[in-house]
């Protein structure tokens, strides 16, 4: 097993003008949204100032958290599952008999605007702690044009020590992920968020970088009052300048997209989708992926939330 | 042979008494406080307000009421009481804050929506929407 300390280090160098390039093309898509927004939710009366519902149908959008939170003292039950890819077609049935990914978990709202949740993915292990506190929500009126909320998630690999090599220290069993959620309700049927996230690893296998920085697109449109469409775009920010090794582009990871579908009732939430990832946790998958838009590597997955 | 006569019989009972279970009773009186009797609707009753409280209705509603409220949604036929007939005059004797008050604190079978459907005017689309069943 190779580990991170086989390779050259370089200094980091980070700055915002090898940043900016990568950031502006999805904030001006978000800021011309947000210009074109047709306020149709503006109205002069008393709910002005009341927080606007529905920006999602739930706290969870395919492969990206949303702003939303479970309300105060509810609990969510998450089934997630990844099949294979479908590069085999019919020989594996597009994946469905393929080795798949599951992770189940819960998520327990403590006030209106935060909870804490717990869950446990398949692949290497993963015990996942994670917590969501919404900061700002978007108002009627749109005086507040955006609701914003601070995401984070932390990683327990629990493979047996000896996949994690030499000089073992629990702290190598550690990933974290943390992200800044933004997002605009347009009007009753479309919504869209904007997430940047930063993804860091205490140990990391074959050439892959501790840090990375992504970007990540998301929206909903409804096409009847329970069925809606989704998508999600995630872009790694793949910037020479942060890395820490030289020849680590050849692990570089991969941007996802994710398309599907989603029906929500009062105490249930099901999302069917086509997506580029398979490790369901965002850490995993931001630092891990290699399945490629462009090569059509894609695979079928499903979320299932239960309210109670 | 006597076997099979005893296990027909036993099936036979088993469906009639199957059929025999799901009548369902009349809902009782409700006991609304005042406050909400003469409670004003804050929301415009216009396409807007109607087409929001649809969206809400249909998530949270639908299964037990129905689609045109006529109280034969999938879930209905296993609550043991009638869960309505939106569209009909009696049930639009009770004034906007009255279904308010219905709508969120619930009773019995009818769950309580208060955490469900926190937003004020959520609240009140709903009611717009059951106001437009009336035939």
């Amino acid at each position: 097993m190779k580990t991170s300390k086989a390779f050259t280090q370089k200094p980091i160098k980070l700055t915002l003008s090898s940043l900016l390039p990568s950031l502006l093309p999805s904030l001006l898509i978000l800021l011309l949204c947000l210009g074109t927004s047709s306020h149709a939710l503006a109205q002069e009366d008393e709910f002005t100032n009341d927080p606007v519902s529905g920006t999602f149908e739930t706290g969870l959008l395919g492969e990206t958290q949303t702003i939303e939170t479970p309300f105060a003292g509810e609990f969510e039950l998450h089934i997630q599952h990844r099949f294979g890819l479908m590069e085999n077609g019919l020989e594996d049935v597009f994946g469905i008999y393929a080795t798949s990914n599951i992770r189940m978990g819960f998520n327990y709202g403590i006030t209106k605007d935060f909870m804490l949740g717990y869950g446990y993915t398949k692949d290497f292990k993963l015990q996942e702690f994670q917590g969501k506190y919404r900061i700002f929500n978007q108002t009627e009126s749109n005086s507040m044009p955006v609701s914003v909320a601070l995401y984070g998630n932390l990683s327990v690999n629990s493979l047996d020590k000896a996949y994690f090599g030499k000089n073992y220290k629990f702290s190598d069993r550690l990933g974290y992920f943390s992200q800044i959620i933004i997002a605009h309700k347009f009007n009753e049927t479309f919504s869209l968020q904007f997430a940047p996230s930063f993804t860091h690893f205490n140990k990391t296998l074959d050439f892959a970088e501790h840090d990375k920085f992504a970007l990540d697109l998301s929206g909903r449109a409804k096409v009847t009052s329970s069925l809606s469409m989704f998508f999600n775009y995630t872009q790694p920010l793949n910037i020479d300048s942060m890395r820490e090794y030289l020849k680590s582009e050849v692990t570089d990871p991969e941007a996802n997209l994710t398309f599907g579908a989603e029906i929500g009732t009062s105490t249930h939430v099901f999302q069917v989708f086509i997506t580029n990832y398979n490790g369901i946790t965002p850490q995993r998958n931001i630092l891990y992926n290699q399945n490629k838009i462009a090569d059509g590597d894609f695979l079928f997955g499903f979320n299932i939330l239960v309210r109670f | 042979m006597k076997t099979i006569k005893i296990f027909a019989i036993i099936t036979i009972a088993i469906i009639a008494f199957a059929f025999v279970g799901i009548q369902q009773k009349k809902p009782a009186a409700w006991n609304i406080p005042a406050e909400f009797k003469n409670m004003e609707n804050p929301l415009a009753n216009d396409k807007a307000s109607i087409n929001k409280g649809k969206m809400i209705y249909m998530k949270h509603c639908r299964s037990c009421h129905g689609n045109t409220g006529m109280g034969d949604g999938p879930k209905a036929a296993r609550l043991k009481t009638f869960p309505g007939d939106f569209s009909c005059t009696e049930f639009h004797k009770f004034t906007d804050g009255e279904l308010l008050y219905i709508t969120v604190k619930g009773r019995d079978e009818m769950p309580s929506y208060q955490n469900k459907i926190p937003n004020k005017k959520d609240r009140w689309a709903v009611v717009n929407y059951m106001r437009a069943l009336k035939k």
